[in-house]
């Protein structure tokens, strides 16, 4: 048995054109179409910046005519010839390629965590098409983990990589869940929009919006199921507001430290956080320099945005690492099966991934 | 002898237990935080055999019969860092905060390093008759209540102190890892007050009982001897830090300053104090 | 003074207080060091003496600081017995209910039976239920459990005034006095006219290995005008206790008398008693024993003291005296027998070595130390002090909950229900048995 790669990210510079042919296809039916083709046993892993087909042949030694077959079924999806744009693997290299992909080393994010959950998507659509077998079931199952462990073990997968999320976690360090927490947002244009769906989605107790133009700020408020107010009665909102985030046009700050000054007392010492996206900056400087008051701008939000990516690049040789390491692993237990040996890699073909993860499937077998 | 050999153990085990909580900090492996509490398990186990022995010693002693062996100055490191680690485990361990191992248990390693050093300049673990003062039944309850008390706020004093480099990081504006690790300055705070909460009444309650045993050895309730006087100064600086909190409504870092030098308090109370009372003093009179 | 500023500064007034009074000596414990210190400190010392300083725990400005305090306290918080929120207006219910920490909203098709059925609801889970006079529009009810939670900071605060009036009425009424009497003789108990104590027997054990204390007992006979009226052998830990009155074995000392003394030589020992001249067989050396120092010290200007009455540094003065005429007084120490002093005409004490007889062993006659004491301020400490910790009990353990339910009937739509919660222990830690509570009200009206 033999495991074949023939696939296409967002590094091969394959025309938009192709790409979308190919896309529109989708992984279900890319997956018959092996299937009607002779194909018994393959994976189609298909995102929006790649798309790999993995199968399985018995003889190694038809590793190549194997993967030119597999690579004209390709073209034809995409209705344009891709020689050269392919990368096509075999045997150990194809399974690490999998293990890297999975960990989020091929990624254009690196670390991300989508990928993971599109590996799995992956795997489930080829179980429920009827082309899993003995190595796909196990190897996916195995890819799965080391992506999982990837993630626990090293950072690359740690630190947000958008303004918005940063500002979101750094808003949970100060008030742990914000179940409890009332935001206030100042402006009501796009980045304030954004902003706010990512603080939505921590679900807070209140959600307040106040705009200059208070139709706009009415509007938006109405799309965020929020509470539009005032914009006159912002300052006093600013005595129960534990989250404010400012990004309005105004070319002169709106928030002001004499305003944070007064609210101070009725907060009794309770933190706040303000974020001000806004360019030019909403929120005079003086006021991060107060007791409890915690003041992050946009320059400070994409200095950690930065650091974040440039700590996971550092964790990528320690995950290159894993990779081989378990792909060496695999690779070994496949050569012990192939001699008839009982092998320790535990797994228990196809059942592991159904538990839970392919809950739809429970019910099948 | 091997009560001491014992106490040593554990000593050596509760140090290894903290050191793991430091590299905890920096390194997010989950192993070590379930190694560091092992450790403190397996050393309150070797501590309490080392206890159980001291126990037997003590009692050869006629008139120490059935009290606990807290009358010098090495007991009481013993049992302070007993009930130290005890809270630990049971508090941060309940709430899965072994990120908090670094902030709380250098206090449990302060008293088992200083009671290891107390045996080794007075070259034994000070078993000695008990003054026939401490002959009564309040031996047994009245010292455990107020090293409860005090385990209780040395713990508040870790939250209080990780709250402080919390807010320190988000005040930086360039948070580090540890940050995220950290619960929230909310959480903290939080934590902060209910510990101290809950240990408010009981050292109060101890203080109480000292009271009623004084009154029932010397008939006097309240003499003003250093020790009482420090305690209560315990008891009005916590008395302070509730007030601010539950009427003033103060949180986050000024309320912490308060919850801190009521530790230092504990501190002073513990040790401090024996070198200004006669009455009380492990290091006055043997 | 309501406020909690003022609070605050007391309670920090009292803690600095408390603390110099730990630091500075006291009279109380130490009047030879306090008379130090002033000497040393000749501008701080008497300033500080003038201002009570070296009897601080019982200096006029401390117990008014108390005072204050207890001012301060029924000030703040025992001028109003808690109390029942002051009814709303049914204009203003509504508002009343959205501004409680807890709230849920939803409807019902039928108003009364939606009412009925919630008030049920919150009487099966055990709240006291209160219909609001409102009329029928809107309906409002109003529940609370555990009620008795809301006294939980009343009683706390006011047991400490309790136990402060405590102490005032043993300050007021109460006094303590410390009697000494020495074995076999008695003492005059000054502050109950007629009273005296006869110390029967008095016996100490110490520890070998420290010369400690293990245990000491007198047997007390207390004595009304000559007349015994009860008698108990007391020790630490269990005082005599006639009309309120108690009688604590505190202490004991050497009285300086002595029974007998022994001297030993190498070949043999010989016995004296106090002021009694022996000579010694085979001799012309007569020995007279009489000063008996239990803590023997030499003074800097080079005499004999004796520092304490406890026998830590038992010494005896003998007096040697040769029939040739020589005479020499010594100090002899029980338990450093390798030193010895010479004590001059002037009282002057000189180190040499030890004569060839040693001090073996000496019989002190000793004192029992008793502290009578009478304390009716004590029951009020005890009361306040066990209300003090059911009222924190009550405060922080028990959780009290109110609930505001409004239905506000509406005219061809459903009902609006609107329910408030409220917890003493906060909102965070009562929502999830409130949203529990209400997912029971919609069940209810389903």
């Amino acid at each position: 048995m033999e495991l074949l790669l023939a696939g296409l990210n967002h590094k091969s510079g394959v025309p938009a054109l192709a790409r979308d042919n190919l896309a529109a296809v989708g992984a279900a039916e890319f997956l018959r179409r092996l299937r009607e083709a002779g194909w018994e046993e393959a994976v189609v892993l298909s995102t929006c910046n790649r798309l790999e087909v993995y199968a399985v042949i018995e003889d190694a030694g038809q590793a190549k005519a194997s993967l030119d077959a597999l690579s004209r079924a390709l073209e034809s999806a995409a209705g344009s010839p891709l020689a050269g744009h392919l990368y096509l693997r075999s045997g150990f290299d194809a399974g690490r390629h999998l293990f890297a992909v999975a960990s989020g080393l091929d990624s254009l994010v690196t670390g991300e965590n989508e990928i993971l959950g599109q590996v799995k998507t992956a795997y489930e659509t080829a179980f429920t098409t009827g082309t899993t077998g003995k190595l796909t079931n196990i190897i996916f199952q195995r890819a799965i983990f080391v992506g999982r462990k990837a993630r626990t073990d090293t950072g690359i997968s740690a630190g947000q990589l958008s303004v918005a999320s940063v500002a979101a976690a750094l808003a949970e360090r100060i008030f742990g869940s914000l179940t409890e927490s009332s935001v206030l947002i100042l402006g009501a244009g796009q980045m304030a929009e954004i902003a706010a769906r990512h603080l939505l989605s921590a679900k807070p107790a209140k959600l307040q919006i106040a705009n200059r133009t208070h139709e706009r700020g009415v509007a938006l408020a109405e799309t965020l199921h929020a509470e539009a107010v005032r914009w006159e009665d912002f300052p006093s909102l600013l005595e129960t507001a534990d989250i404010v985030l400012a990004s309005t046009g105004a070319p002169e700050p709106v928030l002001t430290r004499a305003m944070v000054e007064a609210a101070l007392p009725a907060r009794m010492g309770r933190s706040l956080f303000l974020i001000d996206i806004a360019m030019p900056r909403d929120i005079e400087d003086s006021v991060g320099d107060l007791d409890h008051v915690y003041l992050y701008t946009l320059k400070d939000l994409e200095g950690i945005v930065n650091e974040n990516m440039s700590q996971r690049r550092k964790e990528i040789a320690a995950v290159e690492k894993l990779v081989d390491a378990k792909a060496r692993e695999f690779a070994g237990w496949m050569a012990a099966t192939r001699a008839g040996e009982q092998a320790s890699l535990r797994h228990h073909p196809g059942r592991s991934l159904r538990r839970g993860e392919v809950g739809k499937q429970e019910e099948r077998s | 002898m091997m009560e001491s050999v014992l106490f040593q153990i554990a000593a050596a085990l509760y140090v290894a237990g903290t050191a793991l909580g430091f590299v905890f900090l920096y390194n997010r492996d989950e192993r070590l935080s379930r190694w560091m509490f092992n450790l403190l398990a397996a050393g309150v186990v070797v501590h309490l055999a080392s206890l159980g022995m001291r126990m037997k010693h003590f009692w050869e002693i006629p008139e120490n019969r059935w009290y606990l062996p807290i009358n010098s100055f090495f007991g009481a490191l013993s049992a302070m860092t007993l009930a130290i680690t005890a809270t630990f485990v049971v508090v941060e361990g309940r709430h899965r905060l072994g990120i908090m191992g670094a902030f709380v248990l250098p206090w449990a390693c302060a008293a088992a390093v200083g009671a290891v050093f107390r045996t080794h300049s007075v070259g034994s673990t000070e078993i000695h008759g008990l003054a026939p003062a401490l002959q009564s039944y309040w031996m047994n309850i009245h010292p455990m209540v107020i090293m409860i008390a005090y385990a209780i706020f040395g713990n508040a004093f870790g939250v209080g102190l990780a709250l402080l480099i919390q807010e320190r990081q988000l005040k930086s504006k360039r948070p580090q890892e540890l940050c995220y690790r950290l619960p929230s300055i909310e959480e903290l705070d939080n934590l902060n007050y209910r510990l101290i909460a809950a240990g408010f009444p009981v050292l109060t309650v101890g203080i109480i009982m000292g009271g009623i045993w004084a009154h029932e050895a010397w008939g006097r309730f309240w003499g003003w001897d250093a020790k009482e006087t420090w305690s209560l100064i315990t008891a009005l600086v916590y008395a302070v830090f509730l007030h601010q909190r539950l009427v003033a409504g103060w949180r986050g870092r000024k309320a912490v300053y308060t919850s801190m030098l009521g530790f230092a308090c504990v501190v002073f109370t513990f040790i401090g104090v024996n070198f200004l009372s006669r009455l009380h003093g492990y290091l006055s009179a043997p | 003074m309501r406020s909690i500023r003022f609070n605050i500064w007391l309670l920090c007034a009292l803690i600095l207080a408390s603390a110099a009074g730990t630091f500075l000596p006291q009279v109380a414990e130490d009047p030879g060091r306090v008379e130090t210190f002033i000497a040393s400190h000749s501008l701080l010392g008497p300033a500080l003496n003038s201002l009570g300083f070296f009897d601080l725990f019982h200096s006029r400005w401390f117990l008014a600081l108390w005072a204050l305090m207890v001012l301060d306290i029924a000030a703040c918080k025992l001028m109003e017995f808690p109390s029942r929120d002051p009814e709303a207006r049914p204009e203003d219910l509504e508002k009343m209910v959205r501004s409680r920490p807890l709230t849920a909203k939803f409807t019902a098709q039928d108003a009364d039976k939606a009412f009925s059925g919630i008030r049920g609801l919150l009487a099966r889970e055990g709240y006291k239920v209160r219909l609001l006079p409102t009329g029928t529009s809107p309906l409002a009810a109003a529940a609370e459990i555990h009620s008795p939670q809301a006294w939980g900071s009343f009683i706390s605060h006011a047991s400490l005034v309790v136990i402060l009036a405590g102490c005032l009425v043993k300050w007021l009424f109460g006094f303590q006095e410390y009697v000494a009497a020495a074995e076999g003789s008695s003492a005059r108990v000054t502050k109950r006219p007629g009273w005296e104590l006869r110390v029967d027997s008095f016996k100490v054990e110490r520890y070998a290995d420290t010369g400690a204390s293990k245990s000491f007992e007198s047997k007390l006979t207390l004595m009304e005008n000559n007349l015994p009226l009860t008698e108990k052998t007391i020790r630490v830990n269990s005082p005599l206790s006639v009309q309120g009155i108690n009688f604590y074995q505190d202490s004991w000392g050497a009285t300086g008398k002595w029974r007998s003394a022994r001297l030993a030589w190498p070949d043999r020992e010989f016995e004296l008693t106090q002021g009694l001249p022996r000579t010694v067989p085979g001799t012309d050396t007569k020995l007279t024993a009489d000063l008996f120092a239990a803590d023997f010290g030499v003074t800097p200007e080079g005499h004999a003291d004796n520092l304490t009455t406890e026998p830590t540094n038992p010494a005896l003065r003998v007096k040697e005296e040769h029939r040739s005429g020589l005479s020499r007084t010594w100090w002899l120490l029980q338990l450093e027998p390798s030193r010895a002093f010479l004590e001059d005409a002037d009282g002057r004490l000189q180190e040499v070595p030890p004569p060839p007889f040693k001090l073996a062993a000496v019989d002190p006659v000793l004192f029992s130390g008793i502290q009578v004491v009478y304390d009716p301020g004590y029951p009020l400490v005890l009361a306040g002090s066990l209300a003090w910790l059911a009222g924190m009990v009550v405060n922080f353990y028990l959780h009290r909950r109110k609930f505001l339910v409004v239905v506000i009937p509406e005219t061809s739509r459903p009902a609006r229900v609107l329910v408030g919660g409220w917890s003493s222990q906060g909102a965070v830690a009562f929502k999830k048995d409130f949203d529990q509570v209400v997912s029971r009200m919609r069940e209810v009206l389903s």
